[in-house]
């Protein structure tokens, strides 16, 4: 009678060998790990693998009663597709919840030329983007879902291979706002070359400038400029040296010593050629100083270090912080003020700027740093540039608030229009 | 010609850059990547050998002219004079000519163990004590075990830290250390390197120190400047004094526990009326940077070409 029964626990027996769904078959030998390896290619609770289990309960599973091994569901759908309009190296995998159960979490497997998957991700979502895959490798995903009690493996996709694209098609509306601020600032510059009056709201750190360097004649004291602490790349690096060109010229026009210390080899370079060039054109080449610009030294606190020196030996009259700035900025600028000089810094890193708002007498925020050359070169095609500037900031404003009020009224993702992946 | 090439220069830059960012395929960020890292590192290189000239000159010239405090100038003459020979001669962690490391081991002596197992790349085991890493100094009186290491680079590393730490041990216990066999030569490994002046030693031991004290006086001068934004002058500074006390507060564990929406407040103040401010700053950095760029690009802002003739 024992084999009657036998016969009859396997038929009853969902856990043992009869597939949870047939949209996911899990092919024969397909296995989590070595130890989960079973014949009949089911996924089965982790627990009844363990050494221990096997050391209280004998053989595994065959010992067990059947109707106690769980079911554990795998994951559906899983679909793998290369990023779509993007640059290559990525694979999107997407995948649903097990038709039962609730994992409490994901493993994303991958499987490279060689075949064997090895786990690339734990998440608890049901999509992921892998990244830096090689491009035109074939490549294949599953998913493992982890539940309390064990583990249930997906089906494998089929092989992908990340492609590059020549356009990258989400980056239009980048493309579109680039668009809108040319014609911006070709409309404004425009504007300026027929002479359109353009109002420019006065910024009291940039109308100092002069009130700062005429003191520093006054009192027969240097200049100290610092072009900031990064490299050339950076934006507000190009922005200081531009201010750098118009304090060097009020330099000249007032006959006072200007000290720039450089970080950067690149920097100095270009911040030697800008104070020469502003000499020649001022027709003084003769005053101009070869020591005057120099490379200090490239690490970030001997710098800080070196321009702490500079401004307790020389005692400058005004010192100028225009540009990047990072950890070192509050040093020098307590260190300036210190000295009783007159400071004006300038800066588009957020984190420095409440060092300079405090420590130093006025401070270019943001924006202002960029404007500073406009404003104090008053050419108007430069200035037509402040004014693109401003309808710039207005044209997103716009867009913020009627996006925002789309989204709070009629429940649209109008920021996913415009978001670039 | 004199600011008309740059200018032309520039332009053809500006625009690939722009190019590369909108363009996915593989040949163009090659050659993206090419132009950012390997020319910058070129034109960097040349602008190094401009900058050492500057650094000199500036230094000579204070001697000569007896400048303030030009005695000064010797100083960064002779560290600029030794570091470079050191460098040139010894090797950045003295694996060149020059000896650098005095004391119980020869020149390289546990480099070259190092670069021997990272060479051959073959399963090895050394006599190790995972505890060591924690407290080198109990290291030496507990059993040591074996462990067998597969070598890499990174595992070469490990090696190498390894023998700094048995040294650390034998330094600051003056105990016996059980001997290290090379799997190699089958032979000791010598331990003492008392005093290294490498590139790397220079740099870890006079460069690091140096910066960190910068660094570590920061804090002061925070104290300080906290101490100006908090005078109550106005409404403005009684805001920021107001709402600047409650996110310190906030910060503190003992504080929130008993104070009920204390950290709810704290939090709302980072995240809407600092974060709103932040990001309006963002906005306009944004389109000033753009705008610069752009003045650049077209040949409306020439102050970075300085003056002088067309």
């Amino acid at each position: 009678m024992w084999y009657w029964f036998l016969a009859f626990v396997l038929l009853v027996s969902p856990g043992l060998y009869a597939q949870e769904s047939p949209d996911s078959p899990a092919p024969p030998g397909e296995s989590i790990d070595s130890e989960e390896t079973i014949a009949t290619g089911e996924t089965i609770s982790s627990e009844f693998q363990s050494s221990d289990m096997e050391s209280d309960m004998g053989a595994i599973p065959a010992a067990l009663p059947a109707e106690e091994i769980p079911t554990l569901f795998p994951p559906q759908n899983v679909v793998a597709i290369d990023v779509p309009d993007d640059d290559g190296q990525a694979v999107s995998v997407t995948w649903t919840p097990p038709t039962e159960g609730r994992p409490t979490r994901y493993i994303l497997e991958i499987a490279g030329s060689d075949g064997f998957f090895e786990e690339l991700t734990r998440t608890t979502l049901t999509e992921y983007t892998v990244s830096q895959l090689e491009n035109n490798e074939l490549y294949r995903f599953r998913v493992v879902a982890v539940y309390e009690n064990g583990q249930s493996v997906s089906d494998e996709t089929p092989p992908v291979a990340p492609r590059d694209h020549w356009m990258k098609l989400d980056e239009i509306p980048v493309i579109l706002a680039i668009l809108i601020y040319i014609s911006l600032l070709l409309y404004f510059i425009q504007a300026a070359r027929r002479g359109v009056e353009l109002f420019i709201r006065r910024i009291s750190g940039l109308t100092a400038v002069e009130d700062a360097i005429g003191r520093a004649t006054e009192m027969g004291k240097p200049v100290l400029y610092i072009p900031g602490t990064s490299s050339i790349e950076d934006v507000a690096t190009l922005a200081s040296l531009n201010i750098l060109g118009e304090v060097a010229r009020r330099t000249v026009h007032y006959d006072v010593k200007i000290i720039c210390p450089n970080k950067d080899p690149i920097v100095y370079t270009i911040a030697r050629e800008i104070v020469k060039e502003t000499y020649a054109s001022e027709g003084r080449p003769d005053a101009f100083d070869p020591d005057s610009v120099f490379f200090l030294v490239p690490d970030q606190f001997a710098f800080a270090a070196g321009v702490d020196g500079i401004m307790v030996r020389e005692k400058p009259a005004t010192i100028f912080l225009m540009g990047m700035f990072w950890a070192e900025s509050l040093i020098m600028a307590e260190t300036g003020a210190s000295t009783g000089a007159i400071q004006i810094a300038g800066t588009d890193a957020v984190a420095q700027l409440p060092f300079f708002i405090t420590a130093c007498d006025y401070t270019l925020i943001g924006e202002e740093l960029y404007a500073a050359s406009a404003y104090l070169g008053r050419e108007p095609m430069l200035l037509g540039t402040l004014k693109a500037q401003d309808f710039g900031k207005l044209v997103f404003l716009f867009i913020m608030i009627v996006f925002t009020l789309l989204s709070l009224l009629f429940g649209l993702d109008a920021a996913g229009w415009v978001r670039v992946r | 010609m004199k600011r008309r090439l740059p200018m032309a220069i520039m332009f053809l830059f500006a625009i690939w850059g722009g190019i590369s960012v909108f363009v996915g395929k593989t040949p163009v960020k090659e050659f993206d990547n090419l132009l950012r890292n390997k020319l910058l590192m070129i034109v960097g290189a040349f602008a190094i050998i401009l900058g050492l000239g500057s650094l000199i000159f500036h230094h000579t010239q204070k001697i000569k002219r007896r400048a303030r405090f030009w005695q000064y100038s010797y100083i960064t003459l002779f560290a600029l004079l030794i570091t470079s020979f050191i460098g040139l001669f010894g090797g950045v962690r003295g694996e060149g000519g020059l000896p650098t490391i005095f004391g119980g081991t020869v020149l390289g002596a546990h480099e070259g163990l190092v670069y021997a197992f990272t060479d051959i790349k073959e399963k090895a085991s050394f006599t190790a004590n995972p505890a060591q890493f924690a407290d080198p100094t109990k290291a030496v009186m507990e059993l040591p075990r074996e462990i067998p290491i597969e070598f890499n680079r990174f595992q070469a590393s490990l090696l190498r830290q390894e023998i700094e730490l048995r040294n650390t041990a034998l330094r600051l216990s003056q105990q016996v250390v059980p001997p290290m066999i090379s799997p190699v030569s089958n032979q000791e490994v010598p331990y003492k390197t008392d005093f290294k002046i490498s590139l790397q030693a220079l740099y870890e031991g006079i460069l690091v120190p140096c910066a960190s004290t910068m660094f570590a006086m920061l804090a002061f001068y925070m104290c300080s400047a906290a101490y100006r934004a908090f005078r109550m002058r106005n409404l403005h500074a009684g805001i920021l004094l107001v709402s600047s006390f409650i996110v310190m507060l906030g910060q503190i564990p003992l504080a929130t526990a008993y104070i009920p929406g204390l950290h709810e407040l704290r939090q709302w103040i980072l995240d809407v009326p600092n974060l709103a401010s932040k990001r309006g700053i963002m906005i306009g950095v944004g389109l000033g940077a753009s705008a610069t760029s752009f003045k650049i690009i077209l040949g409306i802002e020439r102050a970075w070409l300085g003056g002088g003739d067309e």
